[in-house]
């Protein structure tokens, strides 16, 4: 089965009340309308059997066979009839039936007591009926109106509850509205709204417990980063000066020069890496706040005019189109830090003869590169460390990560797009 | 000359006294924050090398000591503390050069020799070495009065293998030295190799030629011939 659509919750309850509310409400005006015409025929029956008796006492009254037929003449709910030969005489009965009304020209209602009375020493069977007309109409009435009354009443109801559910979910919503906006690395503690309602309290203890807790380890995973990073610089700082003062002895043999000249190297890879490591650090933690006026041209410019003899040495053409005059609030170490290390990425992963393109416009900067005739892998184009056929041998693996942070922590987008067939092509915009 | 290392790091601190003291430095050493404040109180320096975290206290603090004397001019900072708030405070609180850890030996002796050149000389900004001059300010090199025509890389090459003679001087720290901090980004040294070849070229036309000798698979070493 497909998943179905998630519903939100009043909605559900709203459904499950509404389907309670429609059966009260049908069942009940059927109950109530049932009940109603019982204590109705109660007290019809009553009627008739008290006529009964007020029939037994008048019948000696009457005088012959003649004027018993014309009582039942003038009065037709009544019928006085001797019992035929050898018929029991009938106990007394109410029973509830339907006849024909020939003025109405319909089938009535009627309740009906058939009985056994004496006349002039002869058991007669006495029936007497009591039309149900009128009554049948009134208690449609009443059910009708009982009906509306239950209408009017379920409908007020589930319009409070609606009411009141919306305003006791309220802070519900509101801490889901919170939890989406949490972003692990903020800056300040969540703090949940206060709900007067107990479930909801907890909920919002639990929560900011939780979330304080990620963000702790959170905080502290990134601050043990820095702070390897830090104490690494001390040791890496001695080795290095060590095996400068190494190099200076007098008489190093070519192997032990080689040697040392490869310790120098792979020092200095890991002090590169250990400083991008902490680089990366601080910028997650935030730790740029300073912003100033910065003028991204100058800085386009010192930086290609800092890496002409790499590109001479790799044999590469830089184009430089800076048509628009753009100054950028940022702070100025990280700008320099972005555009040097697209730039240098342009190199790193170029290919001899072939071209670097810095565009800049008013609104956006491009670095293109010619290079591999492949696109970065969808996704992880700014991951870190990443290691395939296209990240170029030597390098540290976190420039281009560094700039995504750079662009994040500055309020700037950082796009990667190919096009084929070798062109890579970085785009940094601003708003 | 007289240096004052403020470094807590014991082995590095030996590593920078062996160094300096090579290069006919005398050097003191102060390892915590009230040692050094009281050896500034008491000594005056030609070059103090300043690390920003000691035990104690905050080395920006005995900056701050310093400036109130007028006294930060000869202070280098060098910190693994190179979060950029730091350089801007130094430099700020009058520091003259800031090099963050970990740095190369040879880029700290260009800069001690700048440095003092600038205190000692008061403009008059030459540095000597037998027949070659170099005046760091009009940026001129001349050889026996006739001026040596240098692009400006060559010139900064110049001058570091002059800060360090008789010494090996790594290709990194040439690199990083002409080329700024992007050349730490490549692998290739061929602009190390081009800068030297020309440099090397140009001081043979002058019968210099001999002065700056290949380490193999290190750097480069810049010696005069014995007079």
């Amino acid at each position: 089965m497909s998943p179905s659509r998630p519903v939100k919750l009043l909605l559900r309850t709203l459904r499950a009340q509404l389907v309670y509310a429609g059966l009260v409400l049908m069942a009940g005006t059927f109950l109530f309308y049932f009940v109603l015409q019982q204590l109705y025929y109660a007290d019809v029956d009553e009627a008739l059997l008290l006529r009964r008796d007020e029939v037994a006492a008048k019948l000696p009254l009457v005088a012959s066979p003649a004027d018993l037929a014309l009582w039942m003449r003038l009065d037709r709910d009544l019928e006085i009839k001797p019992l035929g030969p050898g018929e029991a005489p009938p106990p007394t009965r109410i029973v509830g039936e339907k006849r024909y009304l020939a003025a109405a020209k319909e089938w009535e209602p009627y309740r009906t007591l058939t009985t056994t009375v004496p006349y002039r020493g002869r058991p007669y069977r006495l029936v007497l009926r009591s039309s149900l007309v009128e009554s049948e109409d009134l208690l449609a009435a009443i059910g009708l109106a009982q009906a509306g009354l239950l209408v009017v009443l379920l409908g007020g109801l589930v319009l409070v509850q609606q009411r009141v559910a919306r305003r006791l979910w309220q802070p519900f919503y509101q801490t889901l509205a919170q939890l989406r906006r949490f972003r692990l690395d903020q800056r300040a503690p969540i703090e949940l709204a206060a709900s007067p309602t107990l479930e909801f309290q907890e909920l919002n203890l639990a929560l900011t417990e939780l979330l304080t807790q990620h963000r702790r380890l959170y905080h502290s995973q990134k601050e043990f980063t820095e702070n390897a990073a830090h104490e690494m610089q001390t040791p890496l700082a001695v080795q290095h000066t060590k095996l400068e003062l190494l190099a200076q002895q007098p008489d190093l043999s070519e192997t032990q020069a080689e040697h040392l000249g490869a310790l120098l190297a792979v020092t200095q890879r890991l002090t590169r890496l250990n400083r991008s490591l902490l680089l990366l650090a601080r910028l997650e933690n935030q730790q740029f706040a300073a912003t100033d006026e910065v003028e991204l041209n100058y800085v386009i410019a010192t930086l290609a005019a800092q890496v002409q003899e790499q590109l001479a040495a790799a044999g590469l053409t830089l184009h430089l189109d800076l048509a628009a005059l753009v100054t950028l609030r940022a702070n100025s170490t990280l700008l320099e830090i972005l555009v040097s290390n697209l730039l240098v990425n342009a190199i790193r992963h170029n290919e001899p003869g072939g071209t670097v393109a810095v565009t800049l416009t008013a609104r956006q900067l491009t670095v293109e590169n010619t290079g591999r005739a492949e696109a970065l892998p969808a996704g992880r184009e700014f991951a870190r460390f990443r290691k395939d056929a296209l990240s170029a041998p030597g390098g540290v693996g976190l420039g281009l990560a560094i700039s995504r942070q750079i662009c994040d922590t500055s309020g700037l987008t950082l796009a990667y797009a190919f096009a084929p067939p070798n062109r890579h092509r970085f785009v940094v915009g601003w708003a | 000359m007289k240096l004052l290392i403020i470094e807590d790091e014991a082995e590095l601190a030996a590593s920078l006294v062996s160094h300096l003291q090579g290069q006919q430095y005398v050097c003191e050493v102060a390892r915590t924050f009230a040692a050094a404040e009281e050896k500034l109180l008491l000594f005056d320096y030609d070059c103090i090398l300043l690390d920003l975290t000691l035990p104690g206290g905050d080395g920006l603090e005995l900056l701050r000591q310093l400036q109130a004397r007028q006294k930060a001019d000869g202070v280098i900072i060098t910190s693994a503390r190179d979060a950029l708030d730091d350089r801007i405070a130094g430099l700020h609180l009058g520091a003259d050069d800031y090099l963050p850890k970990p740095f190369h030996l040879s880029e700290l002796s260009a800069r001690i020799a700048a440095l003092v050149r600038r205190r000692r000389f008061n403009g008059a900004n030459v540095v000597q070495a037998g027949p070659l001059a170099v005046d760091v300010l009009a940026r001129t090199a001349t050889v026996h009065g006739q001026p040596l025509a240098l692009t400006r890389s060559e010139l900064d090459l110049l001058l570091l293998l002059l800060a360090n003679q008789r010494r090996v001087v790594m290709k990194s720290t040439i690199a990083e030295h002409v080329s700024g901090d992007m050349a730490e980004h490549f692998d290739s040294f061929e602009p190390v190799y081009t800068h030297v070849k020309n440099l090397k070229r140009k001081l043979g036309e002058v019968g210099l030629g001999e002065c700056i000798r290949t380490v193999y698979g290190l750097g480069y070493r810049f010696e005069l011939p014995a007079a």
